[in-house]
């Protein structure tokens, strides 16, 4: 699988990557993002499996990343990797078409439950 | 109404968990409350803003940490053995994003939380890094150091950017 992490902190792409390391999602080709825009572009070029997206960004958020994403007709699995887990921000990341949201901090079971059903161990 | 000044004691206790959960998740280590005081000497310190949008009021939100700890902080999070200063700096900064994006989604319904930023400071005493305008602050201590979250109501906001506005992040006041 190629997955894309989009977040503007490479400190956090790393961890993101460890995670899915520890979660036993591990063998699979990583692209990373700075931000939503960059992100969109590379998805739009790659096509990635899935895409591991942080919320606040510079540029482009992530939840502008995903409409964006959706509007160009894309289905490709879109999961929040941000440090706000309001209901708010799930209800609207789910409505937008996200997978699922997944609260900083997290640990390697989160990552787990909500990854699991698109990625392959 | 702000949502930031004069926090319960259970409210307290919630950012004492904001602050342990954090550290703990990001050194994989046990991270305990404190009453200890922050380190003589450099500090970095990462810095962001919440704005409450029901009653538009505005906080910052502050992770302060020795330098020695921020370096171990990088390190395991970079998983390098000698993070660069800018990995230092990058580090910090997503610190305090995590722990302000708790602290928004603890106090807040309706708000939007700037990006971090953060720096390495040669001096901060005591007196500053202790917020004395209705905030709050915690402590925690890991691997031997302590490390601050504070809440500061009053602090300039200046010079912090935030991400892009969406559409329906546009709230119509209340009556």
């Amino acid at each position: 699988m190629k997955i894309l992490i989009a977040d503007d902190s490479k400190a956090m792409r790393m961890i993101v990557i460890r995670t899915m390391r520890q979660a036993g999602l591990e063998g699979h080709k990583i692209i990373e993002a700075e931000n939503g825009r960059e992100g969109l572009e590379i998805a739009q070029a790659q096509s990635p499996d899935l895409i591991l997206s942080d919320w606040n960004m510079p540029e482009m958020t992530g939840i502008e990343f995903l409409r964006a994403l959706r509007a160009s007709g894309s289905t490709t699995p879109f999961c929040f990797v941000t440090s706000e887990g309001s209901e708010e921000m799930r209800t609207m990341a789910a409505e937008s078409g996200a997978l699922g949201l997944i609260a900083k901090p997290f640990t390697p079971e989160a990552f787990a439950d909500a990854l699991s059903q698109v990625v392959s161990a | 109404m702000n949502v930031f000044t004069d926090l319960d004691a259970h409210t307290r206790a919630d950012l004492d968990t904001i602050l342990t959960d954090v550290l703990s998740s990001v050194l994989a280590e046990e991270a305990i409350a404190t009453h200890n005081q922050l380190p003589q000497g450099p500090l970095a310190v990462a810095r962001l803003a919440i704005h409450d949008q029901l009653n538009d009021g505005y906080a910052v939100v502050e992770v302060r940490a020795g330098v020695s700890l921020a370096r171990v902080i990088a390190a395991r999070m970079m998983s390098v053995a000698s993070p660069a200063p800018e990995d230092i700096v990058d580090a910090v900064a997503e610190l305090g994003n995590i722990a302000g994006g708790n602290v928004k989604t603890l106090l807040c319904h309706h708000a939007r939380l700037s990006l971090p930023t953060s720096e390495i400071t040669e001096q901060a005493p005591f007196a500053e890094a202790e917020p004395h305008d209705g905030g709050a602050y915690v402590r925690a201590m890991v691997l031997g150091h302590v490390a601050q979250l504070a809440i500061r109501p009053d602090a300039a906001i200046d010079g912090l950017i935030w991400p892009p506005f969406s559409p329906d992040e546009i709230l119509e006041r209340s009556p």
